[in-house]
């Protein structure tokens, strides 16, 4: 099967003050066309870091990206923006996703007229999608800060399937919403990804919701990822100690 | 006890809004005297009673009277024309002075904290240098260098004073460079220049905007102050430094030559500092709850 997304040997860490936390240390993975890899883990063990990595937005100390068989590990300037027409991503904190200034519609829009879409194009495409995520027209002129936690969320995953990219990272992107609406988006990530074969990498707290939309999942624990497989597998019979003891803490 | 408790907030946010409403209702007040200031200082030429140019030899050194409300000075021209003629010299070099300034200063600052790196680290340098020396001394020498005249003295200033408005900027950047909005915005393919200007720029001008008003009244007097030791305003040009200048031997004899653009500076720096702290509390509440705030 194809691979969208090919990491090798990630590694980062961070310095704080004079000691080092290794965030991530040595992951490699794959995601196939149309797949949905969830990572899960304990909070703190590198899954925001993995996203901020394979977005390019903070740089690994080692190890190798690719998107689509092209090495992305060190692209920058106009090839990163290409990148970035095929690769989205769901901010975990989605208000400070936006930017307080600007309107949710234009902060939709955004990558929209980058990409070279008409003004009113761009206009009646970001309602579409608001619409899509369960959000009325109205919401496009709101400020971030006159929404809820949960209906920015949604916007934020407008924004980030708006221009049909082939990854979106989801980083807890559902984690702000209530069950009914978490349906709802569940079920319209489901469908692009059969109708348009676009990819996740799921990272989530909530195993039920991995074993209702992953594939394959990753178990991370202090930077590396200690088990991975298929959901039902790992929960019904988790090899590792560390898997019982998040399993144990969930249901 | 929780009726209270309901009560206390609500006394507390009547009192707010109060303030707040009495805050905007003082920015109104000085906006409004600084723009009729203003007016007076851009129609001095329509508006002066005598040509402020104009030399009267018999008149000469005349105290206040109902002809002349300030006076003459020793060339007998009407001293209440020359300050008007001399604002709009000084007003208008100042807010130039600024204008450059925060202008320059924050593209400087923008394009530092955004870039980081080795290009950051040079241009911070020098800022440093600009920012040790003492200002007006460095000011007086590049003047002397550069000659007389107003726009030299607004060069002279403008060399030594947009580090300040490059280190507020690039902190201000710093600060909100790292935020999850910038991230979104880079992955939405949007261009380095496009992100700083629309992205970066309109979150930091609060605390610009504020000091470039506060600073305003600085220059002003920066700017007297080289005419004053005759580095600016060349005469015959009415200028409230180099007036100042002019009469500083008849203090005794003839106050008012000197007292009428003393005055005028005195109260136009005033203004116009005023105005920028009344800004600052609109645009910062932060600080405006602060008991003992110290004024500048
Ligand atoms: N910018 C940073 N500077 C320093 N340390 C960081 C930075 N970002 C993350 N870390 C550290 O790296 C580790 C991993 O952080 P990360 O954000 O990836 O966790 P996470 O798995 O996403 O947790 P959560 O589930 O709470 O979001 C943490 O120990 C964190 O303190
Ligand atoms: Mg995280």
């Amino acid at each position: 099967m194809k691979s969208v997304l090919e990491v090798r040997h990630l590694k980062k860490a961070y310095q704080h003050g004079k000691e080092t936390v290794q965030a991530v240390d040595d992951v490699s993975f794959q995601i196939h066309t149309g797949e949905c890899l969830g990572l899960v883990g304990e909070s703190g063990c590198g899954k925001s870091t993995i996203a901020k990595m394979v977005t390019r937005l903070e740089s690994p100390d080692a190890g190798e990206i690719f998107l689509n068989d092209r090495e992305i590990t060190r692209v920058s300037g106009k090839a990163l923006r290409t990148v970035y027409q095929q690769m989205q991503m769901v901010f975990q904190m989605p208000v400070d996703s936006f930017n307080p200034r600007i309107k949710l519609g234009e902060g939709i829009r955004e990558s929209l007229i980058n990409q070279g879409m008409g003004r009113r194009e761009a206009k009646t495409k970001a309602w579409e999608y608001l619409e899509i995520c369960g959000l009325d027209k109205t919401f496009a002129d709101r400020y971030p800060h006159q929404v809820s936690g949960g209906e920015c969320q949604r916007a934020s995953i407008a924004r980030a399937i708006a221009i049909k990219p082939c990854l979106v990272i989801c980083d807890e992107a559902t984690s702000a919403l209530d069950v009914t609406v978490q349906a709802q988006i569940i079920k319209m990530l489901k469908r692009l990804k059969k109708e348009l074969g676009m990819s996740y990498l799921f990272i989530c707290h909530d195993l039920a919701l991995v074993q209702e939309i992953c594939d394959r999942v990753m178990v991370m624990q202090n930077g590396t990822i200690v088990e991975q497989g298929i959901p039902d597998d790992i929960i019904m019979r988790p090899r590792e100690a560390y898997t019982k003891k998040l399993i144990d803490s969930i249901f | 006890m929780e009726l209270t408790t309901v009560k206390a907030t609500t006394i507390k946010i009547r009192t707010h809004k109060k303030q707040q409403d009495r805050i905007m209702i003082k920015l109104f007040i000085f906006l409004a005297l600084v723009i009729l200031l203003l007016l007076i200082a851009a129609f001095a030429a329509q508006l002066v009673p005598y040509d402020p140019y104009a030399q009267d030899l018999t008149i000469a050194l005349k105290p206040p009277s109902q002809a002349h409300p300030l006076g003459t000075d020793r060339y007998g021209r009407d001293m209440l024309s020359r300050v008007m003629m001399g604002g709009q010299t000084t007003i208008y070099s100042a807010l130039l002075l600024v204008g450059v300034i925060t202008t320059f200063g924050t593209l400087v600052g923008l394009f530092c904290g955004y870039k980081g790196g080795k290009i950051d680290s040079f241009i911070m340098r020098v800022s440093d240098i600009f920012l040790a020396f003492p200002g007006m001394v460095f000011a007086i020498a590049v003047a002397g260098v550069l000659g007389g005249g107003i726009i030299n003295a607004v060069v002279a200033l403008a060399c030594i004073s947009w580090p300040k408005f490059a280190r507020l900027a690039r902190g201000q950047v710093l600060a909100i460079k790292n935020m999850p909005y910038i991230s979104a915005a880079k992955l939405s393919g949007s261009r380095a220049t496009k992100i700083v200007f629309k992205h970066i720029l309109p979150n930091i001008t609060g605390p610009i905007l504020v000091t470039a008003t506060l600073d305003i009244g600085t220059m002003m007097m920066e700017l007297a102050g080289l005419s004053f030791l005759g580095l600016g305003a060349m005469p015959p040009i009415a200028e409230w430094g180099s007036m100042m200048s002019d009469g500083r031997s008849m203090l005794q004899t003839a106050p008012w030559v000197i007292l009428a653009p003393g005055c005028a500076i005195f109260i136009t720096v005033m203004l116009f500092n005023l105005l920028g702290d009344t800004v600052r509390d609109v645009l910062d509440p932060k600080t405006k709850k602060r008991p003992n705030r110290r004024r500048k």
